[in-house]
């Protein structure tokens, strides 16, 4: 009897594992929030690439961080859903004043990006924290992956490097209700790998 | 009666295991991104040597 509830109970298990990893895959609600801190991966955002354009990311006891000392560098993010917004808060060092950009590829294995300033704010600490908006309407979303490109032009030439300490992205589309079911299921559909 | 039973839970945690590998082929992310199959893949190792285990013994 014991052998067989501890069966049921394994099979039950797996069933409610699947349920809830398809209800997070969806995205229900109107938020999908990723976070790199550079001191733990995250499966959901991949370490920036390619390698030979960035120092290897240093660990310490106020946290971790990368320096990138030439341009442009790549990472991409797992988006399960499709997004109307996203927004960037990043965290930096950029001691040069260089010109620094970020945003994602507009057309995929196109050279075309949504690239938008970091400008200057108001300084927390050494870190200098900003926060961008961008409208990812029009921006190509059927693959699984969506890449994000962080470029500073004159970096390699004034020989200057900028320091990146945290990513985090805040994806945002309508939660999920009886007028858009369809759409939404339709999106999520088209983020299958093809 | 413990032969059977671990064979039984060997054979879900395998079938298990498959399932959610081809749903993340299938959905890049989809398992991955909340969930670390390896932990699944340990139970497997663990179960299958019980059931060498008790197959040995047996005979």
């Amino acid at each position: 009897m014991i052998v067989r509830l501890v069966k049921i109970f394994l099979i039950l298990f797996f069933i409610a594992l699947t349920v809830w990893l398809l209800w997070f895959d969806f995205v229900p609600g109107k938020n999908l929030v990723v976070n790199y801190d550079f001191c733990t991966t995250s499966p959901m955002l991949t370490e920036f690439s390619p390698g030979d354009r960035l120092w290897p990311v240093e660990k310490t006891q106020e946290g971790c961080w990368q320096k990138m000392a030439k341009s442009p560098v790549y990472f991409d993010v797992r988006t399960p859903q499709v997004f109307k917004t996203a927004e960037v808060e990043i965290k930096y060092k950029n001691l040069g004043e260089e010109k620094f950009q970020i945003g994602p590829q507009i057309i995929k294995n196109e050279w075309q990006w949504f690239l938008v300033d970091i400008l200057p704010t108001e300084q927390t600490g050494e870190w200098q924290v900003v926060k961008i908006n961008f409208n990812l309407e029009n921006v190509y979303q059927g693959a699984p992956m969506m890449r994000w490109l962080v470029s500073a032009p004159n970096l390699e030439q004034n020989q200057q490097s900028i320091v990146i300490g945290a990513i985090k992205i805040v994806f945002q589309k309508d939660r999920l209700s009886f007028v858009n079911v369809t759409e939404q299921i339709k999106n999520y559909l088209r983020k299958i790998k093809r | 009666m413990m032969k059977d039973f671990f064979q039984d839970f060997f054979v879900i945690n395998m079938s298990a295991f498959f399932f959610f590998f081809t749903l993340e082929l299938i959905k890049e992310g989809l398992v991955s991104n909340h969930f670390n199959l390896n932990i699944i893949l340990v139970v497997i190792i663990f179960s299958g040597f019980l059931v060498l285990i008790y197959n040995l013994k047996k005979n």
